[in-house]
């Protein structure tokens, strides 16, 4: 017989005891005999069949996910104690209206489409001044302006703020801004299928982010924070 | 409700003022009762959050720690009935972070804003029974001093019995 130790939010479940005599060699088994004696504890502690993610339990002072988990053997006179993991907090500052992204990102395909059918290369030009400038100067980005001081005003689209970074997505503008000015060289030096291409490809990019919502040059952004590049120092939020 | 006694209500308090600019944790120490939380001390614990820049608006009990304090707080008879943490320059309003990161309905969550470094006003969160969301549930500040101990603690389960009948 091992006892396991019931935290005081449980015990309404187990006629107020605080500790529960069970049967049982291993974990596994003192804890289906535990649901067997109270059966209102177990969607408290299991999720289905498994633990839930936030229970811990301790067999002395070892936590058994670092024995041999729901098979770690218990001895007679063993105690378990019920352990939850917390964390918390206030929500993060770092907020970024997830329209004006969109507004920028549409205004981008779109002109870069009229671009390539008007085939006029002074057209991506422009997209690649705007993209740059406002990634040198965020408050300069013609786009976002746009959004800000027009349709955002007007109704036209409304604001969707989360939590997120605004570095990596300022990143993913960076990026795309080189990579059409590179395609305007490249049209102006005669080279109008790899220029076009190049369109092409931050056209695409764009498009995956607005339509998919999966923002290409923030994963670049994190990965290199996950390797430490300097300038990258933002994760996750989670 | 959560009833806590004049000095735990100034330990925490002193608490979240002395991990700022980083969020304070700890546990809530005392008796379940009649749906009452009576607090009669604290144990404050270090905020493990991992990514240490983030500790401002994050924070991390570490189960191993929980378990000791646990352990302390039931050889003095006292169970772990809540758990607080401070909000620096944001409100004591539960977020989603919290929720996530929950785990039995009827701990109590007492979160105290601390702005500028002077710690403000506390509220006190309970999670909901199908773990939904939070519900705000009233803190009394007990103008009695119970103080910390078995002896008290009957006194406080006396106190919770007489207020309201089982």
């Amino acid at each position: 017989m091992a006892t396991i130790r019931i935290p005081a939010p449980l015990r309404p479940y187990t006629n107020n005891q605080s500790s529960v005599t069970v049967s049982g060699d291993s974990v596994s088994a003192a804890l289906a005999d535990l649901n067997r004696q109270y059966p209102d504890l177990q969607p408290h502690l299991f999720d289905g069949e498994k633990l839930r993610s936030f229970v811990n339990l301790y067999l002395d002072k070892q936590d058994i996910a670092q024995l041999q988990g729901l098979n770690t053997p218990i001895a007679e006179g063993d105690t378990l104690l019920i352990i939850p993991s917390i964390a918390g907090g206030a929500p993060s500052k770092r907020k970024v209206d997830q329209s004006a992204l969109k507004v920028n990102q549409a205004f981008i395909i779109t002109l870069l489409l009229l671009a390539f059918v008007l085939d006029t290369a002074w057209l991506a030009a422009f997209v690649a001044a705007v993209m740059l400038l406002g990634t040198a100067v965020p408050a300069l980005s013609l786009f976002k302006r746009i959004y800000q001081h027009l349709l955002k005003p007007a109704g036209v689209v409304k604001p969707h703020v989360i939590s997120d970074n605004p570095e990596p997505h300022r990143f993913a503008q960076g990026f795309g801004g080189v990579v059409v000015t590179l395609a305007v060289l490249l049209l102006w030096a005669g080279q109008p299928f790899w220029g076009w291409a190049l369109v092409w490809l931050v056209v695409g990019l764009a498009a995956l982010n607005l339509f998919l919502g999966f923002c290409a040059g923030c994963f670049v952004y994190y990965q290199l924070s996950r390797l430490g590049a300097p300038g990258f120092t933002r994760k996750p939020i989670r | 409700m959560l009833v806590l006694t004049q000095e735990v209500d100034a330990q925490i308090r002193a608490h979240g003022a002395a991990t700022y600019p980083e969020e304070g944790c700890g546990l809530l120490l005392g008796v379940m009762a009649n749906d009452r939380n009576l607090v009669t001390a604290i144990r404050p614990l270090p905020n493990v959050w991992p990514d240490a820049a983030e500790r401002r608006t994050r924070f991390r009990i570490d189960p191993q720690d929980w378990r000791a304090a646990e352990l302390d707080a039931l050889a003095n008879g006292l169970d772990v009935v809540g758990i607080f943490h401070s909000h620096p320059d944001h409100p004591p309003v539960a977020s989603a972070r919290d929720l996530a990161w929950a785990s039995w309905p009827g701990y109590s969550y007492l979160i105290t804003e601390v702005r500028q470094g002077q710690p403000g006003s506390g509220r006190s969160w309970q999670l909901a029974a199908d773990r939904s969301g939070f519900v705000e549930e009233e803190i009394e500040i007990a103008a009695g001093d119970w103080g910390v101990g078995t002896r008290d603690l009957r006194l406080g389960k006396r106190i919770l019995n007489d207020q309201a009948p089982l």
